[in-house]
């Protein structure tokens, strides 16, 4: 079976400062549930926006996005890329950045409406991606 | 307005109420960075070199720093990392050259609220600049005494906080640290009653200056 790779972008419905909680609880029960299913990949989380990658089998992406898809704590969700992948880019499921910059959030923030020119969106996305995987990366780093 | 009526009127909001800090070894973008800010009534205070600003950190009032990357002897990054050290966690806009993905990412993780490429325009600064304030504002609403709590944790605690931060395990901790699983989780415990926190978040916030 195929793996695919999946990045999407959302708005927060959270309110700061009970958001903490909330978050705890998501990469709690999504860290969990991935690894049960195989999925790897990065969460950020922006106060205002949420942005994550998520790789593996597409039924197991499918069953995390149903759930992800369904849940009241996010709205507007707009899938930036959704497709095949050769290799895995993420060895496993982290939550990569959680705080009030508003430099990450200017990654996330021109994804959230339709209206960009699809050209400039695939762009913007591909940014998102590799910042995404480097904040994944400098924690493994940090940690090595 | 005659003088005896200017010492009798009400102060009017004094620039210093909004107060900020710039570091950085350009003597013309301190000029104009304390020009530009000093037309929101922010009075920025300009350090030449990290050492200096560091020296005079624990007399200072909280507010945002405008930080350069590039500095001869310290440099932006280390500069911020040793605010950390000292539990400072006022808001900190990274300024530099050209934005290189791996430098604004570290620069994010330890906790800058945003990453500026020179020259930037000012309307972005003065937006920026706001905002900062008001974060300043719910930190000092939301227990100020964050730096003390930190301050109360053992070197062990810190390092702790620091990898729980960072999103790892205490399985992940323990083998960090070269620890045994039980101990990380004796030194987890202990580290959250020091900080008063219930939830893990909410000692990260505490350790990410989000003070909730």
């Amino acid at each position: 079976m195929g793996i695919r790779c999946l990045l999407y972008v959302s708005e927060s419905c959270l309110a700061w400062p009970d958001d903490a909680h909330e978050v705890d609880d998501i990469v709690t029960n999504a860290r969990a549930r991935n690894e049960q299913l195989g999925v790897t990949g990065a969460l950020i989380y922006t106060r205002t926006h949420f942005a994550q990658v998520l790789e593996g089998e597409t039924a197991a992406i499918d069953a995390v996005m149903t759930s992800i898809r369904a849940d009241a704590r996010h709205r507007n969700l707009c899938v930036v890329a959704d497709e095949a992948l050769a290799t895995r880019h993420f060895p496993d499921w982290t939550m990569a950045y959680s705080g009030p910059s508003f430099y990450v959030d200017r990654q996330i923030r021109p994804l959230l409406t339709d209206a960009t020119d699809p050209a400039r969106r695939r762009r913007a996305g591909a940014v998102l991606l590799a910042f995404i995987r480097e904040f994944a990366a400098d924690s493994k780093r940090e940690s090595g | 307005m005659s003088r005896s009526q200017a010492a009798f009127s009400p102060a009017p909001p004094a620039a210093a109420d909004r107060l900020a800090y710039i570091v950085d070894d350009d003597r013309d973008m301190r000029m104009s960075l304390r020009m530009l800010l000093q037309e929101d009534a922010i009075d920025a205070r300009p350090f030449l070199a990290a050492a200096d600003f560091l020296d005079a950190l624990p007399e200072l009032r909280p507010g945002p720093v405008l930080l350069d990357v590039r500095m001869p002897e310290m440099d932006g990054i280390a500069l911020l990392e040793a605010m950390i050290e000292r539990g400072v966690r006022w808001p900190v806009i990274m300024m530099t050259g050209h934005a290189e993905v791996p430098l604004a990412v570290r620069a994010m993780k330890l906790g800058a609220i945003d990453f500026l490429e020179k020259p930037f325009p000012y309307e972005e600064l003065s937006a920026l600049m706001d905002r900062a304030f008001d974060l300043i504002e719910a930190q000092v609403r939301h227990g100020g005494d964050a730096r003390e709590r930190i301050e109360r944790l053992t070197a062990r605690e810190r390092q702790i906080l620091d990898a729980v931060a960072r999103g790892l395990s205490n399985k992940e901790i323990a083998s960090e640290l070269d620890l045994s699983h039980r101990t990380i989780e004796m030194h987890r415990a202990r580290m959250m009653r020091r900080l008063g926190a219930r939830r893990i978040s909410e000692a990260i916030a505490l350790a990410s200056g989000l003070d909730r």
